[in-house]
């Protein structure tokens, strides 16, 4: 039997034994049915067909007609029974042929099977890339992407070192930035009169500054006074005085 | 002036840089040019009758001074000092050390002529200056009459353009 070598493996021997059975009787039956197909034919074809069908006897009682008569039940039954069996057959089938395919598949080198006969970079070629990307979200992905830890992985110190032209940079920004300007700025800032002064200590100079803020302040209180008295003589403070 | 160029004058006094000087500075920077002249006069003098003991001590006598001549003198000496000091430098040494610089109504240095004119006018009315304490804009009697002005300039160097006078 071959289910014995499935029997070995611990296959179930039941599926198989009914698929030995209905193969069996369907066997039988195709059997019965093509012996009664050969006796109708053999009959059919060994009696002269004149005899099966004399003229002188009325249609419905020539021999042809009333032994079709006769075989025409039995057509039907082996009818059914061809139906059932097929019925059965396609059932047992199911049942039977994921364990088969799985056994063949795993016998198989599928991988190396397709490899071998498959051009794999035809299909590729053949298919549309572009319109895959497309339906693909970017922004979902990139939006899942851990940059902080790609970053990580990352010498970037490294990358700039090896990869920066330094001088280049340098030279742009150093073009970009208003050196002059920044200095000078700084120096207003940080009144480098007034450090030269104390660094120095001249002396004169602080006294000749001294003088000169007094001369100032007089200036103004004069002009203030000034203006306080044309007030109050009733004149406008602007303009009134100058005798132009 | 250059956008970025250094300023070597204090912070608090910036402010008031180029605008027009009042009565006590000028006043002051006047005094000190006098002395300044008449310092000049005296040594010279005290030089020459030094000269004079030197070359003949035996029949030497003190000089006697005639004011009247020593006036002149020193007029004239002060007109030149001053016609000179504002045409080269724009200012003299007593406006030099008060901050001060002597310019045209242009902001320029003053030519030879108009330098010479208001030297004479302070020289022969040097009163005119107070009108400075009262005028709109600091401005003396001199300054009206020859359309001058001066202004605080801290700057050792003058950074005004030549002169636009003929």
């Amino acid at each position: 039997m071959p289910s014995r070598a499935l029997e070995l493996r611990g296959e179930p021997p039941r599926a198989l034994e009914a698929l030995d059975l209905v193969v069996g009787g369907t066997a039988v039956a195709m059997a019965v049915v093509s012996a009664a197909g050969t006796v109708v034919g053999t009959v059919v074809g060994t009696v002269v067909g004149k005899a099966l069908e004399p003229s002188f006897v009325p249609e419905r009682l020539r021999p042809r007609q009333v032994i079709a008569g006769v075989l025409r039940p039995v057509v039907r039954v082996g009818g059914v029974q061809r139906r059932r069996l097929t019925f059965e057959a396609a059932r047992q089938l199911d049942a039977v042929l994921p364990p088969v395919a799985d056994l063949v598949m795993s016998r198989l080198p599928l991988t190396d099977l397709v490899r071998r006969h498959l051009d794999l970079d035809a299909i590729v070629a053949d298919v549309d890339l572009d319109a895959v990307v497309m339906r693909l979200d970017l922004d979902e992905i990139a939006a899942r992407l851990d940059v902080d830890a790609v970053l990580d992985r990352l010498d970037l110190t490294a990358t700039v070192v090896n990869r920066v032209e330094f001088r280049t940079v340098v030279d742009a920004v150093l073009a970009e930035v208003d050196i002059a300007g920044i200095v000078s700025e700084v120096l207003d800032e940080i009144d480098l009169p007034e450090i030269i002064r104390e660094s120095t200590g001249t002396m004169a100079s602080e006294t000749v500054q001294t003088v000169r803020m007094r001369g100032v302040g007089a200036d103004e209180a004069v002009s203030r006074l000034a203006a306080r008295l044309k007030l109050g003589r009733g004149r406008p403070a602007a303009g009134g005085a100058t005798p132009e | 002036m250059s956008e970025h160029e250094l300023s070597t004058i204090p912070k608090d006094a910036r402010a008031f840089q180029g605008q027009a000087a009042g009565v006590v500075t000028r006043c002051a920077g006047a005094v000190i040019d006098v002395v300044l002249v008449a310092l000049a006069l005296v040594s010279a003098y005290v030089g020459l009758v030094g000269l004079r003991f030197l070359l003949d001590p035996r029949s030497f006598s003190w000089p006697d001074p005639a004011l009247l001549s020593f006036m002149s003198l020193m007029a004239a000496l002060t007109g030149l000092y001053l016609t000179v000091a504002w045409v080269l430098g724009g200012r003299t040494f007593g406006d030099m050390l008060m901050g001060l610089r002597v310019v045209t109504a242009r902001g320029r240095r003053l030519g030879w002529v108009r330098a010479a004119a208001r030297a004479v006018a302070y020289v022969a009315f040097p009163i005119g200056l107070l009108w400075s304490a009262v005028d709109r804009r600091s401005r003396s009697v001199q300054d009206l009459l020859l359309r001058t002005s001066v202004v605080y300039d801290w700057n050792p160097r003058s950074p005004l353009k030549e002169s636009d006078d003929v």
